[in-house]
Parts: structure tokens; sequence; C-alpha cells
């Protein structure tokens, strides 16, 4: 029996594809969401088991698709000067489901870093223009945190108050007072008090690896709720091979396979997008037809190009007094902006932000933690386990990404999934203004755990890049140069917008997510005002 | 001790090969059957003693931590590689090796010969096989650090996310002060 048509068809349940849901279906439309993967059991997080530091290495709730092999699934080639190591999830919610749920926002000037830096490109909006979307999504997903920080503008209330420092964050903080630099407590997804009938946070720790009582903000507990009730329908276990296009060159829908791997069209008068900055450019690379033969809105030949990851640099500080950084919710408990602005004596173009985190707990001390340092074996183990655990704070060095052509996702020529979907070959390397950078971090990093008092500093080096998928189908005004407008809509489709972390014109020195989310609600009114064109 | 039998590169690729060979030299059937997982459904005595000898090594006791086959590393071991296919047939790769090496050189099973001439053969093992040492090293840890016991010893308290949390201090803001009087850090910028 064919599908009923929607108004409105979504790939993906992430945190774009959720705000786009919901925004709507709160608007009146039909919405119709395609998810490959399932709900999740919270009960059966590895956060609520006692051997919930092997999900690190190995399992089902690994997060990389590579390791963890659920059936839904798919693989990813990993290459480049740098090859990276891919990171998402799939099931409702997305990559949200294991998010650390850190959640900064752009600054203005990273909307404007050709005006400014005469680096990369502008966006086509502005900080002021995407303001309110920020503060809706707060709203909607439950953010904890303090307004009045320094090294941005001034913001709304947060909707629940900031969440324990911890004696890490109050260590490391004095450091950051004692050299004179920034530094401020989080924005983080995740609540400190009870919110729209979820708890707040009971400072467990472990929030990468799920969280089962619902107090982190992942869009299965926030946005889909809400969009149920509203009459939005969510399809699970739905792999999208395609989009399909009428003879005008109209996206009509989505063929894609249910669970028991049998074919279906769902159609739709509008079709987003949101399969993260990897899984979007693959489907746009895999519609291939006589009237988009290099994809779908891919005139310019930049799906999938400029692909941007975020540089990473770990450094963890030893202390000789408990920190106890396993204690408390991942998120990130502080942050510094003070290196965040371009400052050319530097080196480099743009910035970065140093994100001052938590640890995870003895088992990934001993296998090396994050900077790859495992505690020896044999004679000398215990005495060195007893140095470094609990007596670690980590510095975190998140460093802007300048988009790169010759950074891409493409179709992998041999690799499948095991619908036999061609799957995406991620092709990376570092910038040289990525790497000058790192190592600025670095040294400034170091700077501060000396100050806040650590007699030994464990340092990552130059680590594989991983983590935030951006900016392979990039917002801007200039078809040749961008491939949606700056609603998200497909220069050459017009019933088709892309947004997710493939949105992204540039990568900006923050965790993506808080934008995301506000990205996509503003995608959303903007589909939603255009709504007589899609009849 | 004096390193007699310190292994050189050549020596140790030459007693990994040997080990090869023996299991070709049975022929297909037996090396078909070291592969599958049926066929290990527990450790045998002699694995059981070589690996015991080893995750000793790799973890041994201190005046206050067990080593780790007393802290229950065995028996975790035994458990994971009767789940989970990839480990053991790593894990009884591994042991082979040594069971090899220790013969070829010592003339005796590794779990017979002193501590010193383990920790020789684990470190030849991890300078010329890494990747094979770490997966060992690292599942002994694993085996180590989600014991219970080993936890109190050093000051670890779980709090899985189906109990209460830890207690921690309420947000202070006055630890702000200093920031707060900071200058707008963010630049200003045309939104137009």
């Amino acid at each position: 029996m064919p599908n009923e048509q929607a108004d409105v068809l979504v790939i993906g349940s992430g945190p774009a594809g959720a705000a786009v849901t919901k925004r709507l279906t709160d608007l009146g439309a039909k919405v119709v969401c395609l998810e490959q993967g399932k709900w999740m059991k919270p009960n059966q997080y590895p956060s609520t088991q006692t051997t919930w530091e092997i999900a690190l290495h190995r399992g089902p709730c690994h997060f990389s698709p590579n390791v963890r092999k659920r059936p839904e699934d798919y693989p990813v080639v990993q290459t480049g000067g740098h090859p990276p190591t891919i990171l998402m999830f799939n099931a409702v919610g997305g990559s949200s489901i294991h998010y650390t749920a850190h959640w900064p926002r752009l600054h203005p000037s990273d909307f404007r870093v050709k005006t400014l830096d005469g680096v990369a490109d502008d966006w086509p909006i502005s900080y002021k223009e995407l303001e309110p979307y920020y503060d809706q999504n707060d709203r909607e997903m439950g953010v904890a945190g303090l307004a009045g920080d320094p090294a941005n503008p001034p913001r709304a209330p947060r909707p629940t108050p900031p969440l324990p420092l911890g004696i890490l964050g109050e260590t490391i903080g004095r450091g950051f007072d004692k050299l004179g630099w920034h530094w401020w407590v989080s924005d983080n997804g995740i609540i400190s008090r009870p919110y729209e009938g979820r708890p707040g946070c009971d400072l467990h720790g472990k929030c990468m690896l799920g969280c089962p009582i619902g107090a982190k903000a992942s869009t299965d507990v926030t946005y889909w709720p809400k969009a149920l009730r509203q009459g939005a329908v969510l399809k699970t276990s739905c792999r999208v091979r395609e989009i399909t296009v009428d003879e005008q060159g109209r996206a009509r829908g989505a063929v894609y396979y249910d669970r028991e791997g049998k074919l279906h069209e769902q159609t739709a008068r509008v079709v987003v997008l949101s399969a993260n900055g990897v899984g979007t450019a693959r489907l746009l690379l895999l519609s291939k037809s006589n009237l988009f033969p290099q994809g779908l809105a891919n005139g310019s030949g930049l799906v999938g190009r400029n692909f941007m990851l975020h540089p990473f640099r770990f450094l963890e500080g030893q202390f000789e007094q408990r920190i106890d950084g396993h204690d408390g919710p991942f998120g990130i408990p502080a942050y510094s902006q003070q290196f965040y602005e371009t400052d050319r004596n530097r080196g480099f173009t743009r910035g970065y932000m140093l994100m001052l985190e938590r640890t995870f707990g003895p088992l990934h001390h001993a296998w090396g933690s994050f900077v790859g340092k495992p505690i020896p074996w044999g004679a000398g183990h215990h005495q060195e386990m007893k140095k470094r655990f609990p007596h670690i704070i980590r510095v975190t060095v998140l460093g802007e990404d300048l988009p790169v052509e010759a950074n891409r996702v493409e179709l992998d020529p041999e690799v499948k999934d095991s619908s036999g979907i061609p799957a995406p070959r991620v092709v990376y390397t570092y910038s040289e203004n990525s790497l000058r950078m790192l190592k600025h971090a670095a040294g400034t990093a170091r700077q501060a755990l000396e100050a806040a008092g650590a007699v030994e500093i464990l340092d990552s080096g130059v680590i594989q890049p991983a983590f935030h998928l951006l900016g392979t189908a990039r917002m801007g005004s200039d078809p040749k140069r961008s491939v949606v407008n700056a609603w998200h809509q497909s220069h050459e489709v017009k019933n088709l917008f892309l947004v997710d972390g493939s949105s992204f014109t540039t990568s900006a020195a923050v965790n993506p997510t808080s934008t995301i989310g506000a990205l996509a609600l503003r995608c959303a009114d903007g589909i939603w005002a255009r709504r007589r064109e899609w009849a | 001790m004096t390193m007699s039998h310190k292994f050189t590169r050549r020596r140790f690729l030459e007693t990994a090969l040997a080990g090869s060979a023996v299991i070709g030299a049975k022929g297909e059937v037996e090396q078909t059957h070291a592969l599958k997982p049926a066929a290990f459904t527990t450790l045998d005595p002699g694995q059981r003693e070589a690996l015991r000898a080893a995750m000793d090594e790799i973890i041994p006791s201190s005046d206050v931590m067990p080593a780790a086959s007393a802290a229950g590393g065995l028996e975790y071991v035994e458990r994971v590689c009767e789940q989970e296919l990839d480990i053991r047939v790593d894990l009884q790769q591994v042991l082979n090796l040594l069971g090899k090496m220790s013969e070829a050189h010592f003339h005796m099973a590794f779990g017979r010969i002193s501590s010193a001439r383990r920790v020789e053969i684990l470190t030849e093992l991890e300078t010329h096989s890494p990747e094979v040492f770490t997966r060992l090293r690292d599942l002994v840890y694993e085996s180590y650090y989600t014991q219970p016991n080993v936890w109190k010893l050093i000051g670890y308290e779980l709090h899985p996310t189906n109990g209460s949390g830890p207690h921690m201090m309420p947000f202070d803001d006055s630890v702000l002060a200093k920031v707060r009087k900071m200058p707008k850090l963010y630049r200003e910028v045309n939104q137009g």
C-alpha cells in the first residue's frame, strides 16, 4: 500500500531533523520523518552498567559505526593525509544520543570571516538573525548555564542554573584567573533542575554513553515526544536509498528500505535532508538521475566538498590533590575563549576554545585516557596509576577548521552497507593553519594547567581528527560557491532543504549542536513562510 | 639477571614463524580448529596457567593492591572469551605465541618460567609485536579495573546512572568575580 503524501518529509531524527519536524508540526504541517535507527532503550545504556567503560573500546554503543556495526549503521571509509575517525549514531535522536551536550554558540564574527579576516566565505545570515532561534532551541531542549559571559553577546537567562563545577572546574578556573585569562561556566544541554517533565541531572557522569534518566538533551527525550503528541509521524528502521525527483526536477520524496528490506517510496511536497555532515552528502551523491547526473543539488560540484572537522588536542594535568574528574556530568564544566578571535601575531588565522573537561573512570585512565599514554605495565603500574587517578584535569583544544575543497565526502567505489548502498568515503588532511593553531593552543593549555598547579602534563600531540561533521552542503548566496541559500533551500531543487552540520559555511570553534538546532528551527520557519509555493 | 636469552628481532620473528609452522604442520584442520570459537569454550589448564602468569606480570601485586589474577581477572577474561569471538581468537593467538617463545628459548611452558624470564618475553612481545601485546595488556587492564574490589582500593565509586549520584557543591557564582570585570572579548560586526 503506497504511503500517503506528506506535506514535508524529513530524513534523519537527530538535532536538526527533530527540530524541523517539531516546529513544522506545531505550525500545522503534516510531517513524516524517516529514521534508519530505532528508539534506544535507556535502561540498557552502558552507563547503567559496571562495565560501562568497555563501551569506549568496543561493542554496540561505541561512538564509531565502524566499530559498533549495528544493523542500522553504515560503514565509513576513512582516508587522506590525516584519516579521520568518523563518529555518529543512528537512532531516534541521532548523534545527540552520545554527544557531550556542550552547548556554546557561534560568535557574531564567525558569520563574517571573509569580511573580517579575509578567509573562506561569510555566512549568508548573521548572528542577530539566528539569535532568536538559539533562544527557542535552548527552551525546547533544556539547557543549564549562566548568562553574562564577556566573551559572548548577552543572552537570555538560561532555562536552568549552571551545573556544579566540582573540584576540577574550580581548580582550573583559579589557574585561568592567575593568568588573567577568560573562562566561564559552560552552557550544557543537561538540565540541572526538573524541566518540562524531565528530571534534573543527578551528577552521575558518563553522559556520552547515553543518559538513562533523560536529563541530557538528546532529541529522543526533548523534541520527539512533543512532536509526536502534535501529530508528527516518525518511521524507524527506514534506510533511505535516494531522494527521488519528478520530471520538472522537483524533489518527489525518498525511496527507502524498511526493516524487512522491502522498498517503499514516501512522497512529500517538500523534502528536508538532515542526515549529518556525512550522511546528507552521501544521500545527495547517491541521488543521481538524468536531470542530476552529478547527484542532487550538486550543480556547483560542492556537495561533499569543504568537509570540516574541528582540530582537537588533549592535554591532561596531573595534580597532587584528588580532582575526582570522573564525578559530575560529563558535558563541559567550563571553557575559555581567551584565544577565540583572530590575532595574526599568533601565526594563524581565526582561533580556538579551551574546554576544561572531566574524565572517564579508572579503566580509561589505564588504557591511556584521551592523551593516549597508557599506564605502564609491570612493577611500576600501581605507583603510576596512583599518581594519575583521580588526579587529572583535562584541557581540550577545539580549533576552527577552515574549509578546504580537497577535504571531502564521496562515494566509495567498493564498500557498501548491508543494503548494498555505497558507503561514504571521507578524505581529510589538516591544513597548515590548523596545525599552527594546535601548536599554539598546546602551549596555552599547558600554561593554564601549570598555573592551576599541575605537577606533570601529558599531551596527546596531533591526534587523528574526529568529532563534528560539517560543511559538505554549505550555505551561501552564490550558487557557484554553495549548495543551499540562506534558508537552506537547494539552489537547484526548490523544494529540497538541507539542514544539519553540512550547512555550516565555516566551522567556527565551538561544538555545533546548539547551532544545528537553531538553524533547523529557522529553516522550518522559512519552509512554512513559503508554503503556498509547495501546494 | 644476565640476558643470555635476550631476543634479537630476528630471533623473535623466527620464534613467531616457528609457531605458525607448527600449527601448519598439523594440517589445515588443526589450523582451522585454532580459530573456531566452538573449540575454545574454556581455557585448557596450560593456557590458564600462561594467562595467569602473563596477567600477574602486567599487573603484579603491591603492598596494597592485588595482582590481576587475585582480583578476579582470570575469571573475567574467561567470561569475556565465552561471549566475544574476536577476543577469544586474539587471546588464543597471544597465548600460543607466548608458549612457543618460552619453549623455544627456555624449554619450559610460559607459566613455569621465572618472573624475570616472563617479563623478558613480554617485553620482547611488546617491542616486536606491539599490536598483539597491546590487545593483551588492554584486556588485562579491563579485567582489573572493572572489579569493584579494585575500585574500593583506588578510591573510585561507580555511581551507576540508575542509582544516586556523587555529592557535589552547587555552582558558586563568586568564582567568576574576576572574569566578570573583563572587558568584552568578542568582536562587534556589521550584522546587516
